[in-house]
């Protein structure tokens, strides 16, 4: 058990509850989850904070990407899709064991610096948990299913060994991954889906992503990505399906009467031009489980959750010729509240019996003048990772003024796996 | 994609805006009065259409079997691609799924973009947008409840407009018709270099089912 910490003196706390915003507020945490939040006296045995010139507000959750992939960030940039997917998968090959490890490792510091505490992750699950063990963040991963690479039998053996290791953990949560319909067979999907309900665990999928991979679905299958997901027995509570911009309004009706779930990443689907459009605004009004995710530093190029926010509101914005269609704090929302939700994490909100999954933000010109009502489009529309001076995932800092949870340098670490992935991959 | 409709007719002037080169549009005359994939009210006027926008326009027959509309775009988009070397097709899909995938299949079977520049646009501001952008349209068929005969053969403007919105608010209808509710015909756009006058006569075909018959079409 650690000692009770007080986070003394915000000048906000964006609460994500009811309490909307807070100000000149403390939040103590005791045990890994928030104890209070509002005037709070130091009591003894309290590790105090100074928080004065910060803003706190709940941990971010990139709701898709490939940890792994950083190692890839810029290779083969504005090539077309087709040509820098080839790339990818060439690249791909090499990063296994200990380099993809210390990528992942690269990518959670990355994520940690710039205010995300929770991701779902895919490719390379055992080295991935280990980096994440290292840096402190939550993160969700499972072997994926992939034929191009596995074959489907090892990957469910290496995915019942994931569960097994990994249910239960603190930190790292276990998913049953599978890349696309496209790289699998129908009966490995359906078994698959299997798997996720017997353990009760998230089923996550690429889905509806190109228009190439929703007709030639239709063609080969029948029936659009997520009919064919739907009648495989893959649309459930806990089905997280990403991208979907080639998807229909009846696919998505259907999701929601399934009650899965839809994760919006909007860099990469701009920058690798795969057209479609995510309806967020019709999706929230539908009352669907909507997340945001950076998708993988190759194809975004960063994984800067509050970049992200401010590009799938603007996309909105700009799709519906609607200034209002999504707002600051939908986006908020989606990446705190929930994101959570969808991860089955308990945080994303600042109150008392919450997960002390925090951002603590430094009060920095960029977001001047700044007011309780400005907060939220402060946060989403000017502020980026940069900003952030500390991130907490379940009461302990992961990041805290350049340092790691182990007391390191997080950016003479950081420099120290990128040579040591580059010169693996050269 | 051009009917000749509000929809396509803006879709258009988007594209010319946005710089792209236009050099051909596509009518297709559908045989099935109920097609959910081409507009056919209207078609009357559709030998006008290249003299109204000034861009070489292929009127290609709908097919006798409704099921096999979406071969015979592909079939018109492959023609097209080759004699125009086209990059893209553009379609006014606003709201209507059915006609977005479908129109994205065909293009992508005959290797063409397809984009859709209006697409999921709020109903009531586009109708805003379509008025002050200064479409002249007018509807010439309706068949939902709140729609009347007189609405019909009147070039949209403010007075019609709000009476529509009323209709909307009061019978839950798609305010931009992409439930059906109406269907439209386009006569003059900023870009087009004629404009269209059309004569007939509103024919009421039940309650709340009326079409402009239109009797004689013009280039001004």
């Amino acid at each position: 058990m650690t000692e009770p910490i007080l986070l003394k003196g915000a000048r906000f706390v964006l609460t994500m509850t009811g309490q909307g915003v807070l100000e000149d507020a403390d939040i103590r945490i005791e045990d890994g989850r928030i104890a209070g939040a509002g005037p709070l006296r130091k009591q003894r045995g309290d590790e105090v904070v100074d928080c004065r010139r910060c803003i706190i507000l709940p941990g971010l959750v990139n709701c898709h990407t490939h940890s792994s992939m950083v190692a890839l960030r810029g290779l083969n940039d504005d090539a077309p899709l087709g040509e820098w997917l080839k790339s990818m998968w060439e690249v791909e090959g090499e990063l296994t064991g200990e380099t993809a490890s210390l990528a992942s490792e690269m990518a959670f510091l990355e994520m940690v610096r710039s205010g995300t505490t929770s991701c779902l992750d895919m490719y390379e699950a055992f080295e991935a948990a280990k980096a994440a063990d290292r840096v402190g963040i939550r993160m969700s991963n499972g072997p994926a299913f992939l034929s191009k690479f596995n074959a489907p039998e090892k990957t469910f053996k290496d995915t019942e060994r994931f569960i097994s290791e990994y249910k239960g953990h603190g930190t790292i949560g276990p998913v049953v991954n599978v890349h696309a319909m496209y790289t699998n067979s129908p009966e490995t999907i359906s078994k698959a889906a299997e798997m996720s309900k017997a353990h009760d665990v998230p089923f996550h999928i690429h889905c509806s992503e190109t228009r190439e991979e929703v007709f030639e679905c239709r063609k080969e299958r029948g029936k659009l990505p997520v009919e064919e997901l739907d009648s495989l027995g893959a649309l459930w509570e806990k089905s997280i399906l990403v991208h979907l911009g080639w998807a229909s309004s009846w696919e998505f009706k259907r999701m929601h009467e399934r009650g899965a779930s839809a994760v919006h990443c909007p860099s990469s689907n701009l920058k690798l031009g795969t057209g479609g459009f995510f309806p967020m605004k019709d999706l929230l009004s539908q009352g669907l489980r909507v997340g945001i995710g950076t998708d993988s530093a190759a194809s975004n190029n960063s994984l800067d959750m509050f970049r992200e926010m401010k590009e799938a509101s603007l996309v909105q914005k700009g799709q519906y010729w609607d200034a209002s269609a999504v707002r600051a704090m939908d986006v908020l929302k989606a990446a705190t509240v929930t994101g959570n939700s969808i991860l089955g994490t308990d945080a994303g909100r600042i109150e008392a019996g919450a997960q002390a999954d925090l951002v603590l933000l430094k009060i920095d010109p960029v977001l001047l003048p700044l007011r309780k009502y400005t907060l939220p489009s402060a946060l989403v529309y000017s502020a980026t990772g940069h900003l952030v001076k500390g991130t907490m995932v379940g009461g302990e800092w992961v990041c805290l003024d350049g340092t790691m949870k182990n007391g390191k340098d997080l950016a003479g670490r950081y420099e120290h796996l990128t040579d040591k992935v580059q010169g693996a991959l050269l | 994609m051009f009917s000749g409709g509000k929809d396509s007719a803006f879709a258009l002037h988007r594209m010319l805006l946005s710089g792209f080169e236009v050099p051909v549009l596509l009518t297709i005359r559908s045989k099935d009065p109920s097609s959910p994939l081409f507009h056919t009210p209207g078609m009357e006027a559709s030998h006008l259409f290249e003299g109204l926008t000034s861009i070489r326009t292929e009127v290609v027959e709908g097919p006798d079997d409704p099921d096999k509309e979406q071969e015979v775009l592909t079939k018109a988009f492959r023609d097209l691609k080759d004699r125009y070397d086209l990059d893209a097709v553009c379609a006014g899909a606003l709201l209507s799924d059915f006609q977005r995938m479908r129109f994205s299949e065909a293009a992508l079977d005959a290797g063409l973009i397809c984009y859709a520049p209006l697409w999921r646009k709020d109903g009531g501001r586009y109708m805003e947008e379509l008025l002050s952008f200064g479409l002249d349209y007018m509807l010439v068929s309706c068949s939902s409840a709140g729609f009347l005969p007189e609405h019909l053969g009147k070039v949209m403007d403010r007075d019609l407009l709000e009476r529509l919105m009323d209709v909307s608010a009061k019978w839950g209808s798609h305010p931009a018709f992409e439930g059906g509710e109406a269907e439209t015909l386009v006569l003059d756009g900023p870009l087009f270099p004629r404009a269209l006058e059309v004569k007939g006569t509103v024919m009421t075909e039940g309650e709340h089912n009326a079409r402009f018959k239109i009797e004689e079409a013009v280039l001004k």
